[in-house]
C-alpha cells in the first residue's frame, strides 16, 4: 500500500525519505544495493534473508507489493466465488529454477533483463507507474476541471504521457497475475517470480514453520482447499515449504488445530516435499558458477543492439516560419544524473519506473528497447517532454536499486554533466528568419548558451566546457521538425566547469532618474 | 489468456485510455472584457529609494489609489513573473512582498477575487514555491491558480496583430475584470530587456510559436488584443546580465525603484532607460509604439518622480 502512494503521489505530497522506507526493503533493490556496495549496504539484503531463514517467506505475504496486490485480488475472488477452492499440485520446478538460473546467470554475465521484467517490485513499480498512475490521473484531471469550473483552483490538471509498450506490457502482466490468482492462487510466486524462488530454497530450511500435527490431523483437505500456494498435500500431511507464502490461512482453516506455527529442527527431513530436493541442488551449484568471460561476450552483444534514438516531432507549418532542415545527430541516450554512465545504468536499473513517477518536469520517461532488447523499459530523459529541472535531484535520492546513485548536494548535482548541447546554426530561427529568438540562451542555467552579436541580431554560441546536459534549451528551442540546440548524451558523466560569475558594479540609488 | 484476448484487451485499454485523454474541460466560453483604461493624473509615476511595498503605497497614491481602477465586487487577475525555480534574492521573479501588497490594495478597494498565476518555465509548483510568491499571495488572501496545462487557455484572434493574428490567452485573462501587469526588470537573453509587455508572454500557452515568427513582432502584437489595466515594474532588484534566469547573485544589483503607468509602452521605455538602454533600440518597445499601443517618447509624458 504504502508503495502504491508513492506511485500514484500525483502532487509529490510525501517525503522523499517515507517512500524510500518501504522501496529500500524489496528484496531486488536490496540485493542491488548489495552487489554495489557489499559492505556498507549488507543490512537489509542480509535482513531478508535472515527473516526468511528464520519464518519462511514472509517478504512474499507481507513487503511484497505484487504480493499483497495478489492477495487482494484474491480477497475479491473469494467475495465473487465463496466456494473458491484450491487443491494440492506438484511444484513447476524445471519451470521455475530455469527461470532463476537464467537471471542469476544473465545478471551475474551483464544484463538485468529477467529482473527488469519479472522482479515483484519493479513489476509492481511498472504497473503502478503506467496503469494505475495514469487512472488516478484521469480521475484527477476530471475534478480538477469540474472544481475550476466551479471557481476552485486547489486541484490543478497534470500532464499524462503515454508509452504504448510499457503499458501494454503492465496491462497483460497484470491481466496474466489476475486470471492466474483466480485459477492458480499464488502460482506467479511460485512458478515465475525468481525472487519467490530464490526465497523458497532458503523457506524449506527455516527455524519457524507451519506444522501439520500428525495425531490431530485427520486429512479432511480444508487446509489443503484453503492453501493459494497449493502446497499442502493433506492426504499425505506434506507442507512444500518452498511454496509455502506464510499467508497463515491453513492454520485459521483447520477446525481440528492440527497445524500450528512453531519451531524446529529446519533440517529435519520429513517436513519438506521430497519430489524436488535433487534438483534443488543443482540449481544451487549452476547459479554461483559464472564465468566471468561471459559477460565481455554478452555486453558485446547488448551493444550491438543499442539503438540510437531520434524522436521527431511532425507539426503543423506556420505560415510565416521556414521550416528546420538539419537532423539532429544523437548518438547516445541520455541517463539521469547520478547513473554515471550508461553501463551503470544498464546495470543496475530494473525499470521500477519510480524516478519517472517522481520526476517533476517528467524529463524522465520510459523506453521501450532503445536501451537495447536486454535493457527494457528503463527510463531516459526525454528532452522534448521536458528538461532536467536545475534545483532538483529527486531522482538520485529516490532510486531504490542505486542505478541512479545519490548525489550528495545540489551543488554537486549542477555540475554532473550528463551529455552536451550542439548547435546547429542552419536550423537556428535567427539566422534562418533574420529575428531575435534566443529560447535556448533564456531557458540555460549555466549559460553555456551564449548569445552573440551579429549585425543587429544575438546567434546562440555554445560553450562546452559549461553544459550539463540539463536540455531545458532543446525543450524551449521552437524549430520544427528538427531543433536547432540538442542535447546528446555522455555515455560516461562528467564534471563541467563551474559558471562564470562577474560581479556588477553597484548602483547608486541616490541619482536622478534617467527620464 | 488466449492471444485473442489478449489482443482485444489491448485495443479496447487503448481506445479506453486514448478517448479518455481527449476529453475537453468544463470550461465556460468566456469572452474578452474591454480593457478599460483609466485616465489618471499622471501618464507614469517613477519612485524610488524605498522597500518594494512602501513605493508602491506612494506610487499608487499619486494616480488616485488603486480604487481608480478596482471598484467594488470586481475580479482581479494579478500576473507577476514567476518564470524560474529560484529564490527571491537573485531578482529571476517579481518581489514577492510587492504582490502581496498589490493584492491588499485590491482587497481593500472591495475586490472580490484576487488571482495571480503565471505559465512559468521551470517547473510551475516549485517556481510558486522557490518565489515565494504563492505564500505571500495566499497570505493575503489571493488565489494562487496554475497556469501549466493547455486545457486553461482558450482560443482568441488578435486582428491588429503583424506576426501575431492568434493564439490561445488563460482564461482567468478574459473572465477577470481587472487584469494587473507586474513585471520584473531584467536583462533577456531573447528579447534584450524584459518588462511589461514580455510578462505576457506568460498568459499564452505557445511560446514556441513566438519565437519562431518574430519575436519582437508578437510580443508588440499581443497588447493590440489585450492591455493590462495597469503595469507595475518592479526594479528593486534587477538583473543586470545573464537574465532572464540569471546564474548567480552576481548578476543582480540593488537599484530600488518602481515604475507605475496604464500606458505599457511608456512603462517599458521608462523601464529600459533605467536599466540603461535607449526604448528605441529594443526592437518590440518601438514595434509597439508604431502599432499605437501607448507613448515611447518619455518627454511628451506627465511624469511624476518620486524619491522616498
Amino acid at each position: 500500500m504504502p508503495i502504491l502512494i508513492a506511485f500514484l503521489d500525483l502532487a509529490d505530497l510525501v517525503p522523499h525519505d517515507m517512500k524510500l522506507v518501504f522501496t529500500n526493503i524489496q528484496f531486488i533493490p536490496a540485493f542491488l544495493n548489495f552487489v554495489q556496495n557489499p559492505i556498507t549496504a549488507s543490512v537489509i539484503f542480509l535482513s531478508l534473508i535472515g527473516i526468511t531463514f528464520l519464518f519462511g517467506r514472509i517478504y512474499c505475504s507481507s513487503i511484497c507489493p505484487l504480493g499483497i496486490l495478489q492477495d487482494i485480488v484474491y480477497y475479491f475472488v473469494l467475495k465473487i466465488n465463496k466456494r473458491k477452492r484450491f487443491l494440492y499440485e506438484d511444484p513447476k520446478n524445471i519451470f521455475r529454477y530455469s527461470i532463476l538460473i537464467v537471471s542469476v546467470v544473465l545478471f551475474f554475465a551483464g544484463s538485468i533483463l529477467l529482473l527488469n521484467l519479472l522482479d515483484p517490485y519493479s513489476l509492481f513499480g511498472k504497473i503502478s507507474a503506467n496503469l494505475l498512475r495514469p487512472v488516478a490521473m484521469i480521475i484527477n484531471n476530471g475534478a480538477a476541471s469540474v472544481l475550476t469550473s466551479f471557481d476552485i483552483y486547489m486541484l490543478y490538471p497534470v500532464d499524462i504521457f503515454f508509452h504504448l509498450p510499457v503499458f501494454l506490457f503492465s496491462l497483460s502482466m497484470l491481466a496474466f497475475i489476475i486470471w492466474l490468482v483466480t485459477k492458480k492462487g499464488r502460482l506467479y510466486c511460485n512458478m515465475i517470480c525468481p525472487v519467490g524462488t530464490f526465497l523458497g530454497l532458503i523457506s524449506r530450511f527455516s527455524i519457524f514453520k507451519i506444522r501439520i500435527v500428525e495425531d490431530d490431523c485427520t486429512s479432511c483437505k480444508v487446509c489443503e482447499k484453503k492453501c493459494r500456494a497449493m502446497c499442502i498435500d493433506s492426504k499425505g500431511q506434506l507442507i512444500d515449504y518452498s511454496r509455502c507464502v506464510d499467508c497463515f490461512d491453513c492454520i485459521s482453516a483447520c477446525s481440528s488445530k492440527a497445524i500450528i506455527f512453531s519451531a524446529g529442527n529446519p533440517f529435519a527431513k520429513e517436513t519438506v516435499a521430497k519430489t524436488d530436493s535433487n534438483e534443488m541442488k543443482s540449481s544451487e551449484s549452476s547459479s554461483v558458477a559464472v564465468d566471468i568471460s561471459k559477460r565481455d561476450f554478452v555486453k558485446t552483444v547488448i551493444a550491438s543492439f543499442t539503438i540510437p534514438s531520434l524522436i521527431l516531432r511532425a507539426g503543423e507549418t506556420p505560415k510565416v516560419y521556414k521550416n528546420s532542415t538539419i537532423a539532429e545527430d544523437k548518438n547516445y541516450l541520455v541517463t539521469p544524473p547520478g547513473s554515471r554512465s550508461i553501463e551503470h545504468f544498464n546495470d543496475y536499473c530494473t525499470a521500477c519506473n519510480l524516478c519517472v513517477t517522481a520526476c517533476p518536469t517528467k524529463v524522465l520517461q520510459p523506453t521501450f528497447i532503445e536501451y537495447g532488447i536486454f535493457n527494457v523499459f528503463q527510463p531516459k530523459m526525454d528532452y522534448h517532454k521536458g528538461f532536467c529541472n536545475f534545483e532538483c535531484k529527486i531522482c538520485s535520492d529516490i532510486c531504490p536499486t542505486d542505478a541512479i546513485i545519490k548525489i550528495n548536494s545540489l551543488n554537486e548535482k549542477k555540475l554532473v554533466q550528463v551529455g552536451i548541447a550542439h548547435f546547429i546554426r542552419e536550423n537556428c530561427v535567427v539566422i534562418t528568419q533574420g529575428t531575435d529568438c534566443g529560447a535556448c540562451n533564456e531557458h540555460c542555467p549555466t549559460k553555456a548558451v551564449k548569445m552573440v552579436p551579429e549585425d543587429k541580431l544575438l546567434v546562440p554560441k555554445m560553450e562546452e566546457d559549461l553544459c550539463i546536459g540539463c536540455g531545458a534549451c532543446e525543450h524551449a528551442c521552437p524549430t520544427k521538425p528538427y531543433k536547432a540546440i540538442y542535447v546528446d548524451g555522455n555515455p560516461f558523466h562528467k564534471v563541467a566547469k563551474k559558471p562564470v560569475v562577474e560581479k556588477q558594479k553597484v548602483i547608486d540609488t541616490t541619482e536622478d532618474f534617467p527620464f | 489468456m488466449k492471444r485473442r484476448d489478449f489482443i482485444s484487451k489491448g485495443i479496447v485499454g487503448g481506445i479506453a485510455a486514448g478517448s479518455l485523454l481527449s476529453i475537453p474541460g468544463f470550461y465556460s466560453k468566456a469572452i474578452a472584457r474591454p480593457s478599460g483604461v483609466q485616465k489618471t493624473d499622471y501618464d507614469l509615476v517613477a519612485i524610488k529609494n524605498g522597500e518594494p511595498e512602501v513605493m508602491f503605497d506612494a506610487a499608487i497614491k499619486e494616480l488616485g489609489g488603486i480604487g481608480k481602477f478596482v471598484k467594488k465586487g470586481q475580479s482581479v487577475v494579478i500576473k507577476p513573473n514567476i518564470g524560474w525555480d529560484v529564490v527571491p534574492e537573485k531578482a529571476a521573479n517579481t518581489n514577492p512582498k510587492l504582490i502581496k501588497r498589490i493584492i491588499e490594495h485590491c482587497f481593500n478597494a472591495g475586490a472580490k477575487d484576487v488571482y495571480v498565476f503565471d505559465h512559468t518555465c521551470d517547473d510551475w509548483k516549485r517556481c510558486y514555491s522557490s518565489s515565494e510568491i504563492e505564500k505571500y499571495a495566499k497570505d493575503a488572501g489571493a488565489k494562487v491558480v496554475p497556469g501549466n496545462t493547455e486545457s486553461y487557455y482558450q482560443e482568441v484572434a488578435i486582428p491588429k496583430g503583424k506576426s501575431l493574428k492568434k493564439d490561445k490567452v488563460h482564461e482567468l485573462i478574459l473572465s477577470s475584470d481587472v487584469f494587473i501587469n507586474v513585471p520584473v526588470l531584467k536583462s533577456h537573453g531573447s528579447a534584450r530587456l524584459t518588462m511589461s509587455m514580455k510578462n505576457l508572454m506568460g498568459i499564452v500557452w505557445d511560446r514556441g510559436y513566438w519565437h519562431r515568427n518574430d519575436l519582437h513582432q508578437c510580443i508588440a502584437d499581443f497588447p493590440t488584443f489585450r492591455k493590462p489595466d495597469l503595469n507595475i515594474i518592479d526594479a528593486y532588484a534587477v538583473m543586470k546580465q545573464n537574465g532572464p534566469r540569471g546564474v548567480s547573485l552576481a548578476d543582480v544589483v540593488v537599484m530600488k525603484s518602481q515604475i507605475i503607468s496604464t500606458d505599457i509602452v511608456a512603462a517599458d521605455a521608462a523601464g529600459a532607460k533605467l536599466f540603461g538602454l535607449e526604448p528605441t533600440d529594443i526592437l518590440h518597445i518601438k514595434y509597439a509604439s508604431q502599432l499605437g499601443l501607448g507613448n515611447i517618447d518619455l518627454t511628451k509624458l506627465n511624469i511624476k518622480r518620486l524619491v522616498v
